[in-house]
């Protein structure tokens, strides 16, 4: 195109091309821009289309000028087949006297100009001819930015794909790390502990110390493994959050028991306080006891002794504010914007006690996030700290107890006690190969007669291995054959935990409430 | 302390350390302990004449993987071999996997030596019902 605009400005000839199959109206053109003196035009004509577009498809041409009516060529079709042929070439359309229009479509289709034979002038000519190179220069050149924009869009597409991919292995090679070192960890763990425990002999006061360093050592490390091996499950969003009816006071109890060892180790008053209408909120309650945890850990951690400590939740409206408080040192305001960055510690003198992995805010934010929320710092220097974050409430409906009914299983005695359409089946014993045919049919009648939504109640039940839960599975396939759901209550903390990783915990609310596991259970679909 | 009649313990694991250091932690309980490093030689083992009370079995191991080699256990005939899994995985699916295919007990990695003791104890020990309720608690 600059080669284009440098002939256009210097005396170099335009390569003309006329398309015209009247010999006087060519001959007429021909003369004209001969007349014209600054400019010299290199002119070839052709009479036939088929010529003309043979030439555009061979030759270096400037500009054309086209005569719509041609023997091989009518009307806008003409415009069309030669603009086809040479997309980059400027072309003035030629009309007589009857067919602007016709013209003036051949712009819209991209023509530069149009001319009408007979009113042609010497200037007008030119001009058409140098407007017509000009504009469709200008229109290149618009294009070429348009084609340079949307290469800079693949690009970067491409970099935002490359990023992300970057991203994927990153926490891909955290999450692979993470468990490497595992296996070390486990060796050293078990040896020390062989040592420690006096196994391999016994140990001086100053080897126990020594074995003591390194077993805590040992606890950080492994704590810090975990801790990573989270924050890269929640930034990947590989975090799974499973939504229950959670019973918040019952979680908060958790907590402060959990807790207590350390809280009176630094003779700190740890206490929980979750009023009736903001007991039942919906969450993963393994997840939200991980923040309660960290929330309260940190506070202990990080403040001097004595100081107090409180788990408090609100209701407002159809949420509820959970709050972790304390009365200690508070975080300073230059601090507070970056605590819940990675790694981020406060620099203080006092607190002591031992240090965290600097992960444990972070996880905790991932974590509310997860659960749509967001986590909320309040604090004051040397008036106290307060963490919060607000859970979806749920109503729980209070259940009436109907009729009952007891079968005797060898070694399981089986009580079944009607609540509206969902059943409590309390299991007193334990379940074995020998009773489980008959448990089954038990709850086959109950399923046909009672009702499909079963609360399994094993506050009464002697320990269960890895069959007994295969039967509480079966169980459980059977209330879902009926076009229920079932419910388990007051599990033990292992079983739990079991049911838990199976990810079975969904469907089998795993609460020591009855209540809540009433409210848990999916509404009842009966069968067809 | 409860009194444990000894019992015959096979630890695979590819890690030499890990065979290592269970082995010596079973023997404290006055276990005899057999060790492999793949599933295969494992097999082998179970196999032969030798009475193995217990498997301690490592998840993730080259040639033939702990699930495998549980899977051919079962099919074997030791329907009844006490199985504990040993991981570095903590997902869910590891988990399922391992319960679904008769594992009796999953503990991930890094585990307490207690932990370990208690599952072994409470699996294949003489205990009485009373013993085994009450062990349960702490597993």
């Amino acid at each position: 195109m600059a080669k284009v605009n440098h002939r256009i400005m210097s005396t170099s000839a335009i390569k003309t091309l006329l398309i015209e199959d009247n010999a006087g109206d060519a001959r007429l053109m021909a003369e004209t821009l001969a007349e014209v003196r600054d400019v010299r035009f290199d002119m070839k004509c052709v009479g036939r289309l088929s010529e003309g577009l043979d030439r555009l498809a061979s030759e270096e041409v400037d500009v054309v000028l086209l005569d719509l009516f041609l023997p091989d060529g009518q009307g806008i079709d003409t415009f069309l087949r030669a603009h086809r042929q040479a997309p980059e070439v400027p072309i003035v359309v030629l009309t007589g006297y009857d067919d602007e229009n016709m013209a003036v479509q051949a712009m819209h289709e991209g023509a530069q100009d149009y001319l009408v034979k007979g009113r042609l002038d010497r200037n007008l000519l030119l001009r058409s001819i140098r407007y017509a190179m000009e504009r469709n220069q200008m229109l290149e050149r618009l294009n070429q930015s348009v084609r340079e924009r949307a290469a800079q869009a693949a690009e970067l597409e491409r970099s935002n794909e490359r990023l992300q991919e970057l991203d994927r292995m990153k926490s891909e090679f955290v999450s692979v790390v993470s468990h490497e070192l595992r296996t070390p960890l486990t060796s050293i763990r078990a040896a020390i502990s062989l040592l420690g425990d006096g196994c391999l002999g016994k140990l001086n006061e100053e080897q126990k110390e020594y074995i003591d360093l390194v077993q805590r050592n040992l606890d950080r490390l492994e704590s810090l493994v975990l801790d990573v091996l989270n924050i890269s499950r929640i930034e990947s969003g590989r975090l799974q959050i499973d939504l229950l009816q959670a019973d918040l006071r019952h979680l908060a109890s958790d907590v402060v028991q959990m807790l207590a060892p350390q809280a009176k180790a630094r003779q700190c008053a740890l206490t929980a306080g979750v009023p009736e209408n903001a007991r039942f909120a919906r969450c993963d309650p393994d997840k939200i006891t991980q923040v309660l945890v960290n929330l309260v850990g940190n506070a202990i951690k990080h403040n001097p002794e004595r100081i107090r400590i409180g788990i408090s939740a609100a209701r407002d409206e159809n949420r509820i504010r959970v709050t972790v408080s304390d009365n200690g040192i508070g975080i300073p305001l230059e601090d507070q914007p970056r605590i819940f960055e990675r790694f981020y510690q406060v620099r203080r003198q006092s607190g002591g006690g031992s240090q965290g992995t600097g992960l444990g805010l972070a996880i905790s934010r991932g974590l509310v996030e997860a659960h749509g929320g967001k986590l909320r710092l309040a604090s004051e220097a040397g008036k106290g700290t307060a963490f919060s974050f607000d859970l979806e409430a749920v109503e729980v409906q209070t259940w009436e107890k109907g009729r009952s009914q007891t079968w005797e299983l060898e070694g399981l005695t089986v009580t079944a006690e009607q609540y509206g359409d969902r059943v409590r089946l309390l299991l007193c014993g334990r379940i074995e190969e020998t009773n489980f045919p008959r448990l089954t049919r038990v709850t086959q009648e109950i399923l046909e007669r009672w009702g499909n939504l079963l609360v399994i109640d094993l506050s009464e039940c002697l320990y269960m291995d890895s069959r007994g839960i295969g039967h509480l599975i079966e169980l459980r396939a059977r209330a879902a054959e009926h076009g229920g759901d079932l419910a388990i209550v007051h599990v033990q903390p292992r079983l739990r935990k079991i049911l838990d990783s199976l990810g079975i915990s969904k469907a089998i609310a795993c609460h020591s409430d009855l209540t809540v596991a009433l409210g848990c259970l999916r509404p009842s679909n009966p069968p067809q | 302390m409860v009194a444990i009649r000894e019992k015959t313990i096979l630890v695979v694991d590819d890690e030499p350390d890990i065979r290592k250091t269970i082995s010596r932690l079973m023997q404290t309980r006055g276990h005899g302990v057999l060790g492999a490093e793949s599933g295969r030689e494992a097999l082998g083992i179970l196999q032969t004449d030798v009475q193995v009370d217990l498997v301690i079995l490592d998840i993730l191991m080259p040639v033939m993987d702990g699930i495998e080699t549980l899977q051919a256990i079962r099919r074997r005939g030791g329907r009844d071999l006490p199985v504990i899994m040993l991981t570095a995985r903590t997902s869910d699916q590891d988990v399922l996997k391992g319960y679904g295919y008769g594992a009796d007990y999953y503990i991930t990695k890094p585990f307490k030596n207690e932990r370990l003791l208690n599952i072994v104890d409470y699996l294949i020990g003489d205990l009485s019902d009373d013993e085994k309720a009450l062990l349960e608690i702490r597993l």
